[in-house]
């Protein structure tokens, strides 16, 4: 018996491409003509230029959001150094939950763990 | 393009890029619009699902052929999108900026125009290499191939470093003899071809593709060499010139010295410093190599004729008249049977027949103490 069993119908979609060979599992050559090839490229560079632009707005808020708590910190350390001590005084015990699953943009396949126990050692 | 006459269907877009900067021919140049006009209306508003692609040759394929679903519309919005940033490209361009920069936008503002890349697919000889977008298409698709190829075969057949030292190279050089009928001996020829006599018995035709923005008219070498010429005095070989083209203008669009050019009296006294001959390899001598060098002239015209010294040297020459190596290429020849008709043609001596030897390297002097 396997250690990591899946359920049936995964197991079965995983014998089919086993079977199949690795070309045939190859995303499909489009097979357009030549005019429809050069749209399909536009297409595609519109889609990249427009991501391109999407990307760097984020990187330009993310740095000015940085740039601002820096600051912030800095201000704090000039004003109050007994609160800037202790806004980065090191949390030993408290740490991020290791059990706590990675922010994903979908839900997980399994969304709530009912019998949820933590191991031994952290309790 | 299309004549207000034209019955529009319903399915078809109609020309939605009028009064845009891609449409607009008054200041871009004419070069950037669709060479082939037959395949506009296919490319710009949509494959006639009655007719099919113009791309396409066989009647039953073109009928058979669907696009994708709604490849049309999707693509107006994307032309729109891309037009509109390639405006706003255009736009940063004033007489301010210097040359470079003004390559570089305008390079960022055609690269995604499909016209451009229809062009680049499908007739990239017709294309106006003043453009700095094509010159750009251009060199990717020479980067991605033939650049490593010629580097290998100058490498691996010890072009480098028999000749010159090194190269880095910064045109492509493309060489044919079309002289000839056949095919296989008229096209561009790969490096490191053998090739019989009788196929490069003329001058050969050469290809000298700058990819950056030269000045008009900037001066270039051309040299060809033979360094397996054998040497029987020294038990060795030496470096012949086979041909030297010296102070020829050339610029990014033109750039093929041709047999055109070398008909011309004027362009054949001035820049031919030493007139082609074939390399004639005797009976059983090694394959040899002919080494074609490009240089461009960094420091003006060259003023010093080419001495008739019998043995070439190559490095000397490039340094004493401050020549920079761009590009090269290499093919070979072996004695064949038409060798001694290129001679006769050419008015040399007959060729001498040499003892086959089991390697092709010089015999080493009795008495040396490292022979095995």
């Amino acid at each position: 018996m396997r250690i990591n069993s899946v359920n049936a119908s995964t197991q079965r979609v995983v014998n089919q491409l086993s079977a199949l060979s690795a070309s045939k599992k190859q995303p499909k050559l489009l097979n357009l003509c030549k005019e429809d090839l050069i749209k399909h490229k536009t297409i595609t560079n519109a889609w990249n230029v427009y991501q391109r632009k999407v990307n760097e707005k984020r990187h330009i808020q993310l740095n000015a959001q940085y740039k601002s708590i820096h600051e912030a910190m800095e201000d704090l350390k000039q004003t109050s150094p007994q609160l800037y001590a202790l806004a980065n005084k090191p949390e030993k015990k408290k740490k991020f939950p290791l059990d706590m699953r990675m922010p994903t943009d979908y839900p997980p396949t399994k969304p709530w763990v009912y019998n949820y126990e933590p191991s031994q050692k952290r309790k | 393009m299309i004549s207000s006459s034209y019955a529009r269907p319903l399915r078809y877009l109609g020309r939605y890029y009028s009064t845009k900067i891609w449409s607009d021919f008054s200041k871009r140049s004419e070069t950037l619009k669709l060479i082939d006009p037959k395949y506009e209306k296919d490319l710009l508003q949509g494959i006639n699902p009655d007719q099919g692609p113009n791309s396409l040759v066989q009647p039953d394929r073109r009928l058979a052929y669907h696009s994708p679903v709604a490849i049309d519309e999707t693509f107006k919005l994307a032309y729109e999108y891309l037009e509109g940033e390639s405006a706003k490209i255009y736009a940063k361009i004033d007489d301010k900026k210097s040359v470079e920069e003004t390559d570089r936008l305008l390079v960022k503002a055609e690269q995604y125009n499909p016209e451009v890349l229809f062009n680049i697919e499908n007739s990239p000889t017709q294309i106006d290499r003043e453009q700095p977008v094509y010159r750009k298409y251009l060199q990717e698709k020479w980067e991605s191939h033939d650049r490593m190829l010629s580097m290998q075969r100058l490498e691996q057949l010890h072009v480098i470093p028999d000749t010159m030292p090194t190269l880095d190279p910064k045109v492509e050089v493309k060489v044919k003899f079309p002289h000839n009928t056949v095919l296989e001996f008229s096209e561009w020829i790969e490096p490191g071809t053998i090739l019989p006599a009788f196929a490069v018995d003329k001058p050969p035709t050469i290809q000298i593709q700058e990819f950056d923005r030269v000045a008009e008219n900037s001066l270039y070498t051309v040299l060809l060499v033979n360094p397996d010429t054998p040497d029987l005095e020294t038990n060795t070989f030496k470096t012949t010139l086979q041909y030297a083209l010296t102070n020829v203008p050339l610029s990014n669009s033109n750039n093929v010295v041709g047999t055109a050019k070398l008909l011309d009296d004027d362009f054949a006294k001035q820049h031919v410093a030493r007139e082609y001959e074939p390399l004639v390899p005797e009976k059983n001598a090694q394959l040899q190599r002919a080494c074609l060098w490009v240089f461009r002239q960094s420091s003006g015209e060259i003023k010093a004729s080419i001495g008739e010294e019998d043995n070439f040297d190559i490095r000397e020459f490039a340094q004493s008249n401050s020549l920079e190596a761009i590009g090269a290429h290499v093919w070979r020849q072996q004695f064949d049977r038409s060798v001694n008709q290129v001679r006769q043609e050419y008015g040399l001596p007959n060729g001498r027949v040499f003892h086959r030897v089991r390697k092709a390297h010089p015999v080493i002097p009795a008495g040396t103490s490292n022979v095995v």
